[in-house]
């Protein structure tokens, strides 16, 4: 679990899904304080790892970790963190702004800030 | 129509990216509510499973050593309706790992029509857990035309019943 591929940590990834999870679990529960931390520490783990896959070249997977810290810091209860992502990922992945904006509607409606 | 022992236990050894611990307990807990004896048999249709192909399976379950006092705690947080969705993702994950071998390996992106993704490619993989055998079809249909009408993309669509114990895995 400790490999590492190219510069990206497979560990890092794992423990990213886990905490996602434990997310999804927590609100499921209706506990939103645990829901937050969880999916506070997996939009910070995102972060990390959209930065490694841009090291790597890997502009797919960059976007798809992004796109992921949003919906993280969103279902956390930072919508305002949330948003200048989203912002930021328009104008840089202008070819993903469908993807982009789904994601955004579906937060708006579903998830209350 | 093959039998195949499985273990709610081994899922973590199946799919080590992810956590087992809450969701193998739902299985477990809703199995339990099904009746009769351990190991449970669960009707599998596969249809087009890269390296398998399609046939019916016998998944006998085996739920393993979660004690009573956890299945009640476990029914008293979550719904039933919650249960359910969660011992599907449990019997997902066993039928992707003894049909073609896959592995569930990430959460998939909040939005996207799927829950999961599996394998290397990062084929999405949606599933639907329903306790009444007459809404299989339509929850069949729902996802189906969901995942695999609207994308290009591979994807896996799974759902389950938990009245008389079966499911359909596809792939497109």
């Amino acid at each position: 679990m400790s490999t590492v591929s190219g510069s990206v940590s497979d560990m890092l990834m794992t423990v990213k899904s886990r905490e996602v999870q434990r997310g999804m679990l927590a609100e499921m529960r209706g506990d939103r304080p645990s829901a937050a931390r969880h999916f506070l520490a997996a939009a910070h783990m995102e972060l990390v790892l959209a930065a490694d896959f841009d090291q790597c070249g890997d502009a797919d997977l960059s976007a798809r970790s992004r796109l992921s810290a949003a919906s993280c810091f969103w279902r956390a209860g930072d919508s305002q963190t949330a948003r200048v992502l989203i912002q930021d990922m328009l104008e840089t992945y202008p070819d993903r702004a469908t993807t982009i904006r789904e994601l955004q509607a579906d937060l708006e409606r579903n998830i209350s800030p | 129509m093959r039998e195949v022992p499985c273990r709610l236990q081994d899922l973590p050894n199946l799919h080590p990216r992810l956590l087992w611990e809450t969701i193998g307990l739902a299985a477990a807990a809703v199995l339990a509510g099904v009746g009769g004896q351990p190991p449970y048999p669960f009707v599998l249709h596969a249809e087009n499973i890269p390296g398998f192909g399609g046939g019916e399976l016998m998944l006998a379950i085996d739920p393993g050593p979660f004690g009573d006092d956890s299945i009640l705690r476990l029914r008293r947080t979550f719904d039933l309706a919650q249960q359910v969705e969660l011992a599907a993702i449990a019997v997902a994950g066993l039928a992707l790992a003894y049909t073609g071998g896959y592995e569930i390996c990430d959460v998939a992106l909040r939005g996207s029509a799927a829950d999961y993704l599996v394998g290397d490619h990062r084929s999405r993989l949606e599933i639907a857990g329903r306790s009444r055998r007459a809404d299989l079809e339509s929850a069949w249909q729902q996802k189906w035309s969901r995942l695999s009408q609207v994308h290009d993309q591979p994807c896996y669509v799974f759902v389950a019943e938990f009245e008389t114990l079966t499911g359909r895995l596809g792939f497109a």
